[in-house]
């Protein structure tokens, strides 16, 4: 047998507390785990149409063959349900997360699990060397993910790992997350609210099982190969943090990593105190403390202003606090500009609340109040968007349109898109706007690797970037143009990174760290000086085939990848998703990015559109995958049911 | 109290230290062919809220009170340069070895009633496997024959 997986997954009834083992093997061999594995799986057994609150609805968590092994970041754990949050109808999404916990599953025998219905009463499930107890959770419910945690640990070993709701989750918030060690959650998805709906507060994992590797020696070569390329960050040397101070060698060791396996010195991670304790922050907790500023934006059409940093005391404390509540980090990212804008437009209060959105501890009230959907926090448990709803007519209409911009996509916050957070010029917020047009939420956030650091980079330096990435568009795309600042070659290379952030949920691994279209560097002048930035693009194909003794070529896994995105893509069909629904996010891209003033209008955006479809071998009226597709991937079940 | 005048070849910074548990999952991987923690030969644990993290890892005493407390003949064995080795296959998980050990470095597997101790990767060229997967330097590893010596 095939190394690497365990060989069997879980499937829970928490309504009937029916358990089943199920044979990995089958959905390994079509899709190798992780995300490919939960789209087939979602495919197969979450209704069509289902609400996520249903107990229909399935969790579904599933982990990689690399997952727990030394491949390099292949700590995480991958999530698909339908979400809550997508706006305005719930669909079904996924969401990934570092940490432990997906390791430890394997630990204890299982490389994944189906979760459905909904327990009487709330309980939590721990998972330990092959078996699986369904166990009482009164005395932890209304506990936050941290206490919850800590009690766990203490219940069952402090080895044992855990994934956990806070009040968030339990009262159904939209924007709730399941929780993780310090700042790892299933975040952005809802998918909290999707425990809370089922009565589950926790699962746990423990186990004293190993995860088999094929080809030892040969995995051994390959993470040194791989480490070596992967130390350095690809953005050590470009982005500045402001509040980061560069660091020293001996400092520049201790960045935190989120993640098992995590070989990177991850420009975004670091260590606070907060009274006894330490938090570790990364990516969004970087961003309470000394990166709120970037969301201003200033156009004809629409003005956000800049939000407010709450430094390196009060950002981690309030960070620490929303974290246990179990509410999405991102949250801020979104609320903050737009309580700020409400100011502006000479809005002091809102339904009698007075607004200081620039106080933290104002702000941990709100949240306390998302969380258990009181006082003003309350009207925004659900998001942004569906805030709007409620408080359309009583605000002034640019505010609403601004807050309906911050959540543009599905409801989902704006992220990597030129305009109202990071500041990708052409062609990378085109890579990003047809990402977020076909896909089920904001898709950027696995692309950091393939595609995003490159923009980051050509802001520094065009020219000499423009000459690096001839060489590499040449070679990935076999044009030279795709990577220059024009609409004319953009098709291929969102397709080609689609799948690399497919293929790394799949495996499981990092975006932050792969695929390296770009090297590490410390410096901008390391840069400037290497012959050949793309390094190592094959890494996860080799550790893949070192694990699992398999050998896969990167043409076949890139075909694994488009075999789960139409999967998903006709889930999103059956939940109403069409070309239509696709161009509803147009408007956003008539704004101006903010770093070159580049946009598109309706005529070019449905060209663009028409030749991404027609790219992916999809029905471009209807925007769904065609027959000859998905007989092509060997979906013809699919294509059957789909009805195309 | 095992004597140890040298500093353990293996010589752990725990303060740069990250958690990532690299050193546990090579260790098992190069000793039984699988990613395990709980069957690395070292250990790795974290404070509950501090990110700190405690290290043990046989120091491979210089006089070890292991060695002479395994009451059962070729269980153990030490070599030339004085690195003590479980053998397996006829170790009978008696735990004596363990007991010994001063610095609890000797784990056991309960599932598979065996006792797990560092031997520096005996007879690896480049040395023991965790020191040299560890990505901050943490673990690094010092020859042993300048210790004995």
């Amino acid at each position: 047998m095939a190394k690497g997986w365990m060989g069997k997954f879980l499937e829970i009834d928490l309504a009937t507390r029916a358990v089943k083992v199920r044979d990995t093997m089958p959905y390994a061999r079509e899709y190798v785990g992780g995300r490919g594995i939960a789209a087939r799986l979602a495919w197969e057994t979450i209704p069509k149409g289902v609400d996520a609150f249903d107990p229909q609805n399935r969790m579904i968590i599933f982990t990689g063959p690399l997952t727990g092994t030394i491949a390099p970041t292949s700590g995480r754990t991958v999530y698909m349900s339908v979400s809550p949050r997508v706006y305005p109808k719930p669909w079904v999404t996924h969401s990934t997360m570092g940490g432990w916990f997906g390791a430890e599953l394997k630990y204890a025998g299982f490389d994944g699990m189906v979760i459905s219905g909904k327990a009487d009463s709330p309980v939590y499930l721990y998972v330990t060397d092959d078996k699986v107890e369904i166990l009482d959770a009164k005395d932890l419910w209304g506990q936050g993910t941290r206490d919850t945690q800590a009690a766990l640990k203490k219940r069952h070993g402090v080895e044992a790992q855990v994934l956990a709701i806070g009040p968030a989750g339990e009262n159904l918030s939209r924007v709730a997350v399941v929780s993780h060690a310090d700042e790892c959650a299933s975040g952005h998805s809802g998918f909290g609210a999707v425990f809370g709906s089922k009565n589950l507060k926790a699962v746990v994992a423990r186990g004293t099982k190993g995860v088999e590797v094929a080809r030892p020696a040969e995995m051994f070569a390959e993470v040194a190969r791989t480490r070596e390329a992967a130390w350095a960050s690809p953005l050590d040397g470009f982005l500045d943090f402001p509040a980061v101070p560069r660091d020293t060698p001996e400092q520049a060791k201790k960045r935190p990593v989120c993640s098992q396996s995590c070989t990177l010195n991850c420009t975004i991670h670091e260590l606070t105190r907060t009274g006894d304790r330490d938090e570790v922050i990364g990516c969004i907790g970087v961003v309470y403390t000394s990166w709120m500023e970037v969301t201003e934006y200033e156009s004809e059409k629409l003005t956000i202003p800049p939000g407010k940093s709450f430094g390196r005391i009060d950002g981690p404390r309030v960070h620490f606090i929303v974290d246990d509540l179990g509410l999405d980090l991102w949250m801020l990212t979104v609320m903050q500009p737009f309580f700020i804008k409400c100011m502006d437009e000479g809005i002091e209060s809102i339904r009698g609340d007075r607004l200081n959105p620039k106080d933290p501890d104002w702000f941990v009230e709100v949240f306390r109040g998302m969380a258990y959907r009181t006082g003003l926090g309350g009207l925004f448990a659900d998001g942004l968007r569906r805030a709007m709803d409620q408080l359309q007519g009583e605000l002034p209409a640019k505010v609403v349109e601004a807050a309906r911009s911050l959540e543009f996509a599905f409801g989902f916050p704006a992220h990597r898109e030129g305009r109202l957070w990071d500041p990708e010029p052409l062609p990378y917020w085109v890579f990003s706007m047809l990402m977020y047009a076909t896909e089920s939420r904001d898709p950027t956030i696995g692309t950091h690797s393939s595609i995003l650091f490159l923009a980051n980079i050509m802001m520094a330096d065009q020219k000499v970037a423009l000459e690096k990435y001839r060489k590499l568009s040449k070679k990935l795309w076999n044009d030279e143009r795709s990577l220059d600042p024009s609409f004319e070659a953009v098709i291929p290379v969102a397709a080609w990174t689609r799948h690399q952030h497919i293929l790394i949920d799949t495996l499981t691994m990092c975006d932050f760290a792969f695929p390296r279209t770009v090297g590490g560097f410390f410096t901008e002048d390391e840069w400037r000086a290497a012959p050949d930035t793309a390094e190592r693009l094959d890494a996860g194909g080799r550790l893949l085939s070192a694990v699992t003794g398999i050998d896969y070529t990167d043409a076949q896994l890139e075909k694994i990848a488009e075999k789960t995105a139409n999967i998903e893509r006709a889930m999103l069909a059956e939940f109403g998703r069409d070309r239509s629904v696709d161009a509803s996010i147009e408007p956003h891209f008539e704004l101006p990015c903010k770093t070159d003033g580049t946009c598109l209008d309706k005529k070019l955006f449905d060209e663009l559109m028409d030749a991404y479809y027609t790219w992916l071998g999809w029905d471009s009226k209807k925007g769904w995958p065609t027959r000859k597709k998905l007989e092509e991937l060997g979906l013809k079940d699919v294509a059957d049911r789909l009805g195309v | 109290m095992g004597k140890n005048e040298f500093a353990p070849p293996v010589s752990v910074d725990a303060t740069i230290c990250r958690g990532c548990d690299m050193c546990m999952l090579a260790c098992s991987l190069y000793h039984k062919g699988q990613c395990n923690p709980s069957l690395g030969r070292l250990r790795v644990t974290r404070d509950s809220d501090r990110y700190r993290f405690e290290v043990n890892i046989c120091r491979q005493c210089e006089e070890p009170d292991c060695f002479p407390a395994c009451p059962v003949d070729g269980a153990m064995e030490r070599n030339a340069e004085g690195i003590v080795s479980i053998i397996e296959k006829n170790c009978i998980a008696c735990g004596a070895c363990a007991a010994a050990c001063p610095y609890d470095s000797i784990a056991y597997h309960e599932d598979l009633g065996l006792y797990l101790k560092c031997n520096l990767c005996e007879g690896r060229e480049a040395g023991p496997m965790c020191a040299e997967v560890c990505p901050t330097g943490a673990l690094s590893y010092g020859k042993v024959k300048e210790r004995v010596g």
